[in-house]
């Protein structure tokens, strides 16, 4: 974004360009500050000046306003960095930053939160991690947002873990944007075959720039987890709660944003916490059956994914001709977050918004259905209701309680493995990487 | 003349001083839907935070930041009722900036003729002591100085540099406070506040404290401001000469405003006599080494540190070289160079320090303070000090108290202090900080400011102190009532009320001033419990006659006890069988003193009726039985 062409006229009369001190006379007002590039949002007629004092103002040239030039650019995007020492006498990881919050900080630019920060500025942020760990490698394929993820990404991420732990990491960070941080956690769930080393993602909800940064104790503690504790798998380590006080181990297959802004917004579901882990080390495991530290297990990265898989939530009056889009532009499997046990409107009064054709014409031509629930909480049950037993007919695969983003993930890693539609159903039901619990634990519910 | 003297005192000592003005609105809160109100009624939960320096706009940390980080400290947020949300919690980003407080802002500038900016941008500045759950404050310049923004008073005219609109910060709980653990409720935060700046004119202590009351009715006269205990607070930057800016935070106490501007002065001014002293001694180089001086101690009868050696705490001592004697010299009343300097010690973190200008007796100290002295090669002309608790808090301690020992021979630090309302003077807090701790506040939208808003606030223009005033004595008001009534929290009630009820404006405030106070005062019962509608009532009986103006205080304590109003009256028909009966009992009277008996009977009545019923009714009916006597 840049100042209109009137007031770029003004200035380019002045020869002032953004990062120039200034002084702007208009009738009675004189002030002097430095001149900063449009944001963008708001007037691009109005000049914003960053006053001595701090503060930064917005001013609308007028036909009496006159700018002068008081002194030459200043360099204002700089951001301290920090080298990480390696040392020997610490447990080494390694270090994947891919973006997000946890590695953003200010940009006067554009007035927003900026997504460029180097591994060596999170350093600066976080320097007693370097009493905790140590980084044999620090690698950033890419920086990108979360939201902006695609399976590609995935597939760089699994593989670039694959050969850390290989190579000899006891562990791996990753550092994420959180709106997806739960998909990214269900992928390499499922492509890091024999996966016995701890591979913790992190993220933050507040970004660096400010005091109340929660990014250092999610990194501090998924980085002690991955260098030391015996919890293998993929794992998700943030704030437990709203204060700073520990953070939760959550299963990659098993968590979900429930909140938007809160720190303590990724929550296990239908699953208790692996463990309740402290900034200075502590660990408290609250389920025992994960998988164990095997240092000696080499991983691969299995990564094949589909293309063509979409999550759908039907919901009332929902035309099910969604439905028959997606079969009609090819895709090989669904995921819809059915309602309840598991249903979709069957009976309806308008025949039109019955999805029982939608259903069938899916079966016949290959298209795989599953239900997740709806309620994320919970086991779908086919049997219970009529509708239910409906869509065991038409084909539909009841995911018992998995989440409907780790079924998504899962359906597109399946059907990327095998084009056989039974197979392919067999496996979407088998227990891959813990998205499904056994049992439903009482205590599992809103923890 | 002792005026003329005081202004040339702090002429020739080269006196700059300026206010930053801070009065909370009574708006609801800057960002969020959560009441102002500020009662702290149920607590509903409590968090608890840390908080890191973080690098600013321009890239480098903050050094106020920095230092407030090392203090490692653990923050406990306490939650009300109504009074914060999310926002406050720092778990949901702001909302759009309150458009009442907004309005209000706009109004104020232009009382004061600044000019508002075309767009408005809330800014994040970087405070990390914990009074701010973000870390940061919520700041908005909504005015800028113009040739006209100039505040006229009975010396110099004061400019006014600068406006802003900005969040209050959380109020710190001391009593829970303990050691690394600070204590805050989230009701203060985010309520919103104006602050005013001021050019450094002010040329001495008194004008200081004008400037403020002028700033303080102006700000008053918009209606929209908070009232009481807190709601108004002033920072103070003083220098003088050969000094440096000290920036006084938090003043609240508008009446004893001189007297902390007096003694900071004297405080600055004694630092440079103090400088002369030691350079004139030859003193140039404070070593400042440090030693654990534990062992010392091992024995030690006094308690307190007996108890911190147990705990695992340790001593640590230096000496000041050519220093013994000069701990015990005041730099202001009240004051000790012992104690100001013990307080850079306090901000490390320890309780205090413990040196050879001291009473040792009074600590049982004089024997390991004479063992002190051969450690640290101390010779007679050295005083020696020490701190006690955990290893590197008694260090760092220490060295804070060596680092400004030293500059004691450079001049007067730049710094930031913190007032003690008790003596209105000031202790060390943490060092000033700079410019560059301001960045954006990137959740929020810049603010165009329309012609419609500003035209709303032009239409909302109050009536100036002054102008009401004037006003009011032509309302036949007394100078001193005016005055009286214009710094009430009532003003704009009694406006209301003269223009309600047919009652004597003087009556009407006095009633709402001086009979107020004098009532909490005698009866010790808070008149402030009083709302509009109490008081509306009591102006309603005194309309109607049906109040003697000698039962406005008993009316008045009815209603700050919350009753209704119930005072002993006599009926227009009680009033006659009264006055009946003295007419026939003092018949002699009437007959002795014709109409001069009026003086007698009136006295008589009152006697029985008074509080009861209007004097002028009383009057009226004995008049009128008088005449009929006499012509009987």
């Amino acid at each position: 974004m840049s100042y209109s062409k009137t007031t770029k006229g003004l200035l380019d009369a002045a020869s002032v360009r953004p990062g120039d001190r200034v002084r702007i006379t208009s009738g009675p007002v004189v002030v002097e500050g430095l001149l900063l590039p449009r944001i963008e949002l708001g007037d691009t007629n109005t000049l914003t000046l960053k006053l001595d004092n701090g503060y930064n103002i917005g001013l609308k040239p007028e036909t009496n306003t006159t700018i002068e030039r008081m002194d030459h650019r200043q360099e204002l995007e700089q951001f301290p960095t920090r080298d990480f020492p390696t040392r020997d006498d610490l447990p080494a990881i390694s270090l994947i930053a891919t973006g997000g919050t946890i590695a953003s900080r200010v940009s006067y630019r554009t007035g927003a939160v900026h997504m460029l920060m180097k591994p060596e500025e999170v350093f600066y942020s976080v320097p007693e991690l370097a009493d905790v760990v140590t980084f044999r490698n620090v690698l950033s394929p890419f920086t990108i947002a979360s939201e902006d993820m695609t399976f590609g990404e995935y597939q760089q991420l699994a593989e670039a873990v694959a050969s850390e732990l290989n190579d000899g990491a006891l562990g791996a960070v990753l550092t994420h944007g959180t709106d997806t941080l739960h998909y990214t956690a269900a992928a390499l769930s499922f492509m890091l075959k024999d996966l016995r080393k701890p591979v913790c993602l992190v993220g933050a909800q507040r970004s660096a720039d400010r005091g109340s940064f929660d990014g250092p104790i999610n990194l501090i503690c998924g980085s002690r987890i991955a260098a030391t504790s015996d919890i293998a798998g993929v794992t998700l380590v943030m704030h437990g709660e709203s204060d700073d006080s520990y953070c939760l181990v959550t299963r990659g297959t098993k968590v979900r944003k429930l909140h938007t802004s809160r720190r303590d917004a990724f929550r296990p579901v239908n699953a208790p916490p692996i463990a309740k882990t402290w900034p200075d080390g502590r660990i408290e495991v609250l389920d025992k059956a994960y998988v164990k530290r095997d240092d000696a297990v080499t991983v691969t990265a299995d990564t094949a994914m589909e293309e063509k898989v979409a999550l759908l939530k039907v919901c009332p009056n929902q035309d099910p001709g969604i439905l028959h889009h997606y079969i009609d532009k090819g895709f090989r499997g669904v995921v819809v977050e059915a309602t309840g046990l598991g249903h979709v409107p069957t009976q309806t009064l308008d025949k039109e918004k019955s999805w029982l054709p939608a259903l069938e014409r899916a079966r016949d031509e290959g298209m795989i259905v599953c239900f997740a629930p709806q309620c994320m909480y919970g086991r779908l049950d086919p049997y219970v209701y009529e509708n239910g037993r409906l869509m065991l007919e038409r084909g539909v695969i009841f995911l018992e309680d998995m989440l409907p983003e780790t079924a998504y993930i899962k359906l597109a890693w399946v059907l990327g493995h095998t084009s056989d539609v039974a197979e392919a159903k067999k496996m979407m039901l088998e227990n891959i990487a813990g998205e499904v619990s056994p049992g439903s634990d009482p205590a599992s519910f809103r923890y | 003349m002792m005026a003329e003297k005081t202004h040339d005192r702090y002429k020739k000592l080269g006196f700059k001083c300026g206010l930053e003005f801070h009065q909370e609105l009574e708006t609801g809160k800057l960002f969020c839907p959560c009441s102002s109100a500020l009662t702290e009624g149920a607590e509903t939960r409590a968090v608890v935070r840390k908080l890191r320096a973080v690098a600013g706009e321009l890239g480098e940390v903050d050094p106020a930041a920095q230092y407030e980080m090392f203090r490692d400290r653990e923050f406990h947020y306490h939650l009300y009722e109504g009074e914060a949300c999310l926002v406050e919690l720092d778990e949901e980003p702001p909302h759009q900036m309150n458009p009442r407080a907004l309005h209000v802002g706009l109004v104020v500038a232009r009382m004061f003729g600044l000019k508002v900016p075309d767009e408005l941008f809330v800014m994040r500045k970087s405070v990390v002591d914990g009074s701010n759950t973000s870390g940061f404050q919520r700041t908005c310049q909504i005015g800028v100085q113009t040739e006209g923004s100039v505040l006229e008073t009975s010396k110099t005219p004061v400019g006014i540099e600068s406006l802003f609109i900005e969040e209050e910060a959380a109020k710190i709980d001391n009593k829970r406070s303990k050691g690394r653990t600070r204590h805050f409720s989230l009701s203060r935060l985010s309520i919103p506040l104006v602050e005013l700046g001021t050019c450094p004119d002010i040329v001495d202590p008194e004008h200081a404290r004008e400037v403020a009351e002028t700033i303080g009715l102006m700000l008053r006269a918009t209606g929209a401001m908070k009232r009481g205990i807190g709601t108004i607070r002033q920072d103070v930057n003083i220098s003088i000469f050969g000094g440096a800016r000290i920036e006084v935070k938090g003043w609240q106490d508008l009446r004893s405003l001189s007297k902390l501007v007096e003694n900071e002065t004297t405080r600055q001014e004694s630092l440079l006599k103090i400088k002369d002293e030691l350079k004139a001694a030859g003193l140039d180089k404070i070593p400042g080494d440090v030693l654990d001086v534990t062992e010392t101690f091992a024995n030690v009868k006094t308690k307190f540190l007996a108890k911190l050696i147990k705990d695992g705490g340790r001593v640590v001592a230096t000496r000041l070289p050519g220093f013994d004697g000069r701990l015990k010299k005041e730099v202001c009343t009240g004051r000790t160079l012992g104690r100001e300097l013990a307080d850079y010690a306090v901000a490390a973190g320890v309780g205090g320090i413990i040196h050879s200008d001291e009473d040792l007796k009074k600590y049982d100290l004089v024997k390991e303070f004479t063992a002190l002295r051969t450690s640290l090669s101390a010779s007679d002309g050295d005083l020696v000090l020490i701190a006690a608790g955990p290893d590197r808090i008694a260090r760092k301690a220490v060295d804070a108290v060596v680092e400004r020992a030293r500059y004691l021979l450079v001049g007067i630090p730049e710094e930031t202090r913190a007032p003690n309302h008790d003596d209105a003077t000031t202790s060390y807090a943490r060092p000033l900080p700079g410019a560059k701790r301001m960045y954006p506040e990137t959740d929020l939208p810049p603010i165009s400011v329309t012609e419609r808003m500003q035209q709303e606030a032009e239409d909302d223009l109050p009536e100036t102190p002054i102008q009401r005033k004037k006003r009011y004595l032509g309302m036949g008001l007394s100078d001193d009532l005016a005055g009286q009534l214009i710094r009430s929290r009532h003003m704009f009630l009694f406006d209301r009320a003269v223009e309600r009820f047919d009652i004597n404006p003087t009556v009407a405030a006095s009633i709402l001033t001086t009979i107020v106070v004098e009532v909490r005062r005698k009866e010790g019962i808070d008149t402030d419990e009083i709302d509009e509608e109490g008081f509306m009532e009591l102006f309603n009986l005194l309309a109607e006659g049906k109040l003697a103006k000698e039962a406005i205080p008993q009316a008045l304590v009815c209603l700050a006890k919350g009753e209704p109003i119930e005072v002993e009256s006599v009926s227009g028909g009680e009033l006659d069988t009264i006055v009946d009966r003295i007419f026939s009992e003092k018949a002699g009277i009437i007959e002795a003193k014709g109409e001069r008996a009026f003086a007698p009977l009136m006295g008589l009545a009152m006697k029985e009726v008074r509080g009861k019923v209007d004097g002028k009714l009383v009057a009226q009916a004995i008049r009128q039985r008088l005449q009929t006597a006499l012509k009987g």
